[in-house]
């Protein structure tokens, strides 16, 4: 108040300050169920690992002494960090020159070549790992297609070899480090590159001196993300790997399972947390990774605006923002002068990419029509057998009501929590948006098994482990954060005039927003109902920590199938999955709205 | 908001579940485990103990880790009232006095007799015997053909060539020991105690040559019946279920690994007695038949015998001819700790995790 003081306020400043202060009081009340709920089942989990690593009641080192002496525990977080370096490497560099491509393209193919990475993303990580080990096997159309050239004579051992669980791990997170550096440069505007051009630039130097420099944010974005998140590899490793590619998560799992060491399972979880906060010290820049600011907010200076500072800062959030702009964005694609040199490179690079990202999603749906009783590409007959076996088996039927039940109400929940939250967020003031939005995105980007293990150290004590309501507050966490993600955006895109107009003709704040902004963002909301569904849906690594007694998800019993069964079911179960996205979002869509793709 | 209320508007948020509109008969909740061993665990037990007792029987067909039992005995959160495992594990469990005694007042005495002393232990009921044995693919090598005919043939890589599977020691209770041991020449009466750094030395030998070391039952058939590896550890009961699909497997029953898998009733159950009488009746040799005709794994009521087919009796681990040259699973010395509190079987995991990576 001293500044308060000095400066002699009039009466009208102190209501405007008072006015302010209860505006900001009003969009805190929006945020705080959604900051109170991820709180009690993010943080606390996680302050609750770090207790029990230090091994409390009694404060020491024990653990970690003992992690640090353990030949087997620092070779494998030596190979689990190297392999997420490599992961996030080979992302960059099949990533990079895509998003590039994409960013570039014109208005039409655009949507549908984005599509192709946004559908392999909400592909369940179960299926997608299921679908390299049809592909890797020795039967598989690899190795056909290696022995059919002659390139080998003898099937290549590419299941069950590091290559094969490096080449899954790419795969899958790909797209994670796509849609952001897709995002930023998107925002990079073109007339700085013909400004280039027509200063004597040549299209090589114009590149590295104005657009690589701009679109660095979007690449330390997308690497600490890939890197957060490879670093909770679990499943697949350990399906398509070899013995030596454990990685850290696994001997967590097991530590967890078989020996019950819950002290030292959270020690190695906290060395997995530092790992991933090193990393985005180091590249990320600290919180930078969460949201980056960069000089995006030149896009929308043409545009309203009141709410030029919101779109500038929060569209430009890492994963958020590829998420947000490539289906939710009504501008998307224009054509921009790409240096002519290397158009066509850069056209089939990023061709033979995409192709990468879809092609295990194809030759799952292909086999699945097998009428063979065991996987092999291509079949030989043609039926519908397997989806007629998924259907004629209640244990299956079972297992996916089970997991409808689970995602419907947690996307509910996610969806009553996070709504409000993007509300405050967008609407609220800088600090607590900034606040909010490093919390209330932070689930995301925490490696799984780290979470899965602080769940699973919390539920035991709440008496919800292995219970339906306690799967059920576990996916909600994950899935306010995609609420508030696209919502959030969504709202961003509306016009906040609409806003002002309701109020100034008398409604109050909360009228306004279930009267007028509500409707609005409807079509953002469904979306966002969608994603959070299709996570909790397919969710399967927090799952198989906490469910195991007595709880079968579908995804917990397509995972014990993949080990078990020796029939194509699961490949028609996984058609199906693949399919989910593909029917649910565009049509959402079509039911207008700011929604394009 | 106290986290008692925050649970019940979390449950208060979910559908009611099926579980909660069941009738008021007695229901217990068993561990039948997954795959085709769980189905025939329904078949041969649930079903017809249903039918007979009236008591309605919840079948659980996941895997339960030992260490998911033991959190649940120490919480109290415990809701499952039979559980299948190993003699290791049974041990260890009755040591801590997690498990109920079993009650053999209700057994008849001609079905107590036909279960071997080892079948009966005070704290579990074996229900089947079940085997590690040497299977090959006989396609690749037929049996006029040299092939490896024990253990220590089949560390032999140069003379007998092909594509190898073992099983993976993660576990530590169940684990490529005694085959190392036995591959390095230690003789077959005298494996116990294991000598773990030999075992070690042992599979230094074959670690390059092992295609997948695979964790569970169905790994093991997927890698057989899919091509992938042509010899290798595999259960006994996997092995003929992939002959009776078609697939040209060959069984070595020479130096055979068998051990039991026991019911268990956890002290925390709430209802012991119906549990008893569940375990009882699937101890019968009837029901033990039936599961043996359904599963090939061999009964533990060798009373069973009299009502197998004699086809199916001789593909049975436990069948005569099958046992000439086999041991026994030692689950004590798995469960034996040394004066470090550590057990044997936590030895052998921490060596294999170091191992693995080296």
């Amino acid at each position: 108040m001293d500044r308060a003081v000095a400066v002699q306020p009039t009466p009208a400043d102190w209501r405007n300050r008072a006015r302010e202060r209860r505006r900001a009081l009003g969009f805190a009340l929006f945020v705080a169920p959604a900051v109170i709920y991820v709180a009690l089942l993010f943080l606390y989990p996680l302050w609750n690992l770090v207790g029990l690593s230090l091994g409390a009641p009694h404060i020491g080192l024990d653990y970690y002494r003992r992690f640090l002496t353990s030949t087997a525990y620092v070779e494998t977080a030596a190979w689990t960090i190297g392999a997420c370096v490599f992961v996030t490497t080979c992302c960059l560099v099949l990533g990079y020159p895509t998003a590039l491509f994409l960013s570039n393209m014109a208005k039409r193919g655009h949507s549908y070549l984005l599509a192709l990475v946004v559908f392999p993303y909400l592909t369940s990580l179960l299926v997608r790992t299921y679908a390299w080990m049809v592909l890797l096997s020795d039967d598989g159309p690899i190795n056909g297609l290696l022995l059919a050239t002659g390139i080998v004579a003898h099937p290549a051992k590419l299941l069950f070899s590091t290559t094969g669980a490096l080449i899954g791990m790419v795969h899958i997170m790909l797209p994670v480090m796509i849609l952001p550096v897709y995002s930023v440069m998107y925002g990079i505007p073109e007339a700085q590159m013909r400004a280039a051009a027509a200063l004597g630039g040549g299209p090589v130097r114009a590149f590295l001196k104005v657009f690589l420099p701009q679109s660095l944010p979007g690449v330390r974005s997308g690497c600490t993300l890939v890197f957060a998140i490879s670093l909770g590899f679990y499943i697949t490793p350990a399906a398509l790997g070899s013995l030596k590619d454990t990685m850290l998560s696994n001997l967590i799992a097991s530590l967890i399972s078989g020996a019950l060491d819950f002290n030292f399972a959270a020690a190695t979880s906290v060395v997995m947390l530092i790992a991933t906060l090193v990393f985005y010290f180091l590249v990320g820049g600290g919180l930078g990774s969460l949201r980056q600011e960069s000089g995006d907010g030149h896009r929308h200076r043409s545009r309203a605006g009141p709410r030029r500072w919101a779109v500038g800062r929060i569209e430009n959030s890492g994963l958020a923002a590829g998420l947000g702009r490539g289906w939710w964005s009504r501008r998307v694609g224009r054509p921009r002068a790409l240096p002519r040199l290397g158009r066509w490179g850069l056209a089939a690079y990023s061709g033979l990419v995409l192709l990468f990202l879809v092609t295990p999603s194809i030759i799952v749906m292909v086999m699945s029509f097998s009428g063979e009783d065991v996987l092999g590409f291509p079949p030989r007959s043609w039926s519908l057998r397997w989806y007629a076996a998924y259907f004629d088996d209640p244990t299956w039927l079972d297992a996916t009501w089970i997991s409808a039940k689970i995602a419907l109400t947690s996307t509910a929940l996610a969806l009553l929590l996070g709504t409000p939250a993007a509300y405050g967020l967008v609407r609220g003031p800088r600090w607590l948006r900034n606040a909010g939005y490093a919390l209330l995105l932070a689930p995301l980007m925490v490696p799984s098994v780290v979470m899965a293990v602080g769940l699973f150290g919390i539920l035991a004590r709440w008496q919800l482990l292995g219970t339906m309501p306690g799967i059920l507050l576990a996916h909600t966490t994950i899935g306010i954060s995609y609420v508030v993600i696209i919502v959030g955006a969504t709202l961003m895109g509306l016009d906040r005039r609409l806003e002002l107009a309701s109020m100034s003709l008398g409604a109050s704040h909360l009228r306004t927003a279930t009267r007028i902004i509500l409707p609005l963002v409807m079509p953002g909301i469904a979306a966002a109902g969608v994603f959070a569904f299709i996570n909790s849906f397919d969710e399967v690594v927090v799952t198989s920590f906490i469910a195991s007694l007595r709880i079968e998800t579908l995804p917990l019993k397509i995972w014990e199938d993949v080990q078990y069964a020796i029939d194509p079911t699961v490949a028609a179960i996984s058609a199906m999955l693949i399919m989910l996205p593909v029917v649910a979002l565009p049509f959402i869509r079509r039911r207008g709205g700011p929604i394009r793709f | 908001m106290d986290r008692r209320q925050f649970g019940a508007l979390a449950a208060g948020a979910v559908l009611a579940s099926p579980l909660r509109a069941r009738a008021q008969t007695e229901t217990i909740t068993v561990h039948v485990s997954g795959g085709f061993y769980g189905d025939g665990n329904i078949k041969a037990f649930v079903e017809p103990f249903e039918k007979e007792s009236g008591i309605h029987v919840n079948s659980v067909k996941s895997e339960v880790p030992p260490a998911q039992f033991e959190l649940a005995a120490k919480t109290g959160s415990l809701d499952i009232d039979a559980f299948l495992t190993t003699e290791a594990n049974g041990t260890m469990f009755a040591r801590q006095g997690y498990i109920a005694d079993i009650d053999y007042s209700i057994y008849d005495k001609e079905e107590l007799a036909g279960l071997n002393p080892v079948s009966r232990q005070p704290w579990g009921v074996e229900s089947i015997e079940a085997g590690f044995i040497l299977s090959i693919n006989s396609e690749v090598h037929p049996p006029g053909k040299p092939r490896p005919e024990d253990w220590q043939q089949f560390w032999d890589y140069e003379k007998f060539p092909g594509v190898r599977t073992l099983q993976s020691g993660q576990m530590g209770t169940e684990g490529p020991w005694e085959e190392a041991l036995l591959a390095d020449g230690v003789p077959i009466d005298k494996l116990y105690p294991l000598d773990i750094a030999r075992a070690f030395r042992s599979l230094d030998k074959i670690k390059g040559q092992i295609r997948k070391w695979w964790a569970q039952g169905n790994d093991v058939m997927q890698l057989f019946s899919s091509g992938v590896v042509d010899m290798g550890m595999n259960f006994d009961g996997r092995a003929t279920a992939l002959q009776a699909a078609g697939k040209p497997i060959d069984i070595n029953y020479n130096e055979a690994k068998i051990y039991g898998v026991y019911w268990i009733i956890p002290k925390a159950s709430k209802h012991i007695a119906a549990t008893q009488k569940f375990i009882e009746f699937a101890s019968r040799a009837k029901q033990q038949a039936q599961m043996a005709e359904i599963t090939k794994y061999a009964p533990s009521n060798v009373g069973a015998y009299k009502l197998i087919d004699p086809a199916i009796a001789k593909k049975l681990i436990s069948f005569p001819d099958n046992t000439k040259n086999s041991f026994r699973l030692n689950g004590t010395w798995y469960a034996e700790a040394g004066p470090d509190g550590k057990t044997n079987t936590a030895r052998l995991v921490e060596r294999w995790n170091t191992w693995i990576v080296q």
